[in-house]
């Protein structure tokens, strides 16, 4: 068998719709909307991105820009950076409130989830662990003071904005960041990647669904491709194409994701946040 | 959504007629061969103008595509701008045909 292409997989959808009436706009909207249904039953292996951006002194927030293209400054509410903690006439006496700026967005395209991230001095020459997520903005407001300074130890997303704590960073610092990203088909119809490659029926059927859904509205047709793509109705996950993308995902990345933990003994291992919440399975947070 | 819409083995070479008549304006006679462009561009959006179309020959308002090659398994779009012989200033109407270069998938579109 020839390695399936974008060509091959678009054939065989346009086969099953029409070869004349199902309009190749619409063919190629129901592929980058299959390749969507397939990425959203979970964060699959060849979503893996990163990128770099560097922090700005004294600013906590960085609105995100998820496009890939070029956007102009955002406006967020935070505390100046007047009221940083090194400087020295701000005091307990002193007024402390939010205030509007406009900031430049860092770049992350196609964000979908954040895996990881580290954090660097721009001058150094090794990586330090930052830890991502794991508590809420509202705990992390309450356990850094509004005005600590230092390098980055946490960073929490919320909503499209990313924050750093604590929230004053002392220095420019460098943040490489681990993420899941949403991917698009090849442009062409020779081109071919991991999903069209690995997995070209759970394209075709996820496409089928959608095309079936939105143009014949033939929503019983659907269904019997959607059960092909996910299993029966309601149990995306556990059976047909998405259950064999999930399988070969555990795979790859087990042995990045489990590791044993002592819950108590000399080993136990502590987060320097949440001391007193020891870390099980699947945590991402040790090294 | 294209025009018109064909399908062709890659050793095929053939002449396609398009009709401008139905959208350009009465007052034209014939279809400009020196303003008429013809665009062809692949599935990756390429320009390849030069590896699909052998020559074009204009008769009123019909220009033929003499059509040659491609590669099996890719789509290629093609963008004919008629302008005629009076209307040329106001009125350039796009047709589009989709090509689609196959040699395995038989049977009429």
């Amino acid at each position: 068998m020839a390695t399936p292409t974008l060509g091959y997989v678009k054939d065989i959808v346009r086969e099953h719709l029409a070869r004349t009436t199902f309009p190749t706009d619409m063919l190629d909207k129901s592929l980058d909307q299959g390749r969507r249904i397939i990425e959203q039953a979970g964060n699959w292996y060849w979503m893996r991105l990163e990128t770099f951006f560097q922090l700005v002194v004294n600013q906590s927030i960085y609105p995100m820009n998820v496009t890939g293209e070029a956007s102009g400054p955002v406006e967020v509410i935070v505390f100046p950076s007047s009221l940083a903690a090194s400087n020295a006439t701000v005091t307990t006496a002193t007024d402390k409130f939010p205030t509007k700026f406009l900031v430049d967005p860092i770049s992350v395209p196609g964000f979908k989830d954040v895996r990881a991230a580290n954090v660097k001095k721009r001058t150094d020459s090794e990586w330090s662990f930052c830890e991502v997520g794991g508590i809420t903005k509202e705990e992390a407001d309450l356990h850094f003071s509004i005005n600590d300074s230092g390098q980055t130890e946490l960073i929490l997303i919320d909503n499209f904005n990313l924050m750093v704590y604590p929230p004053f960073p002392d220095s420019d610092y460098v943040v490489y960041l681990y993420y899941w990203g949403w991917t698009s088909n090849p442009k062409s119809n020779l081109q071919t990647d991991e999903l069209i490659m690995r997995f070209p029926d759970a394209l075709i059927y996820s496409s089928l669904a959608w095309a079936y859904d939105m143009e014949l509205k033939d929503q019983q047709g659907a269904g019997y491709w959607r059960t092909l793509l996910g299993g029966k109705p309601n149990e995306i996950g556990i059976g047909g194409e998405i259950a064999k993308i999930r399988r070969h995902n555990f795979q790859r990345m087990r042995q990045d994701n489990i590791s044993l933990t002592p819950m108590t003994g000399p080993n136990q291992r502590s987060r320097r946040l949440r001391i007193t919440q020891n870390i099980w399975l699947g945590s991402q947070g040790w090294r | 959504m294209a025009h018109f819409l064909i399908d062709k083995r890659t050793m095929e070479v053939f002449p396609y007629e398009v009709d401008f008549s139905p959208v350009l304006s009465d007052s034209d006679t014939v279809l400009d061969p020196v303003k008429t462009t013809v665009k062809i561009v692949d599935s990756a959006g390429k320009d390849q103008t030069g590896s699909i179309l052998q020559k074009t020959t204009f008769s009123g308002t019909v220009i033929t595509l003499v059509l040659k090659d491609g590669i099996d398994g890719e789509d290629y779009t093609i963008y004919i701008t008629g302008q005629g012989d009076v209307s040329y200033l106001t009125n350039q109407p796009v047709r589009v045909v989709e090509l689609r270069v196959r040699d395995t998938i038989v049977g009429n579109l």
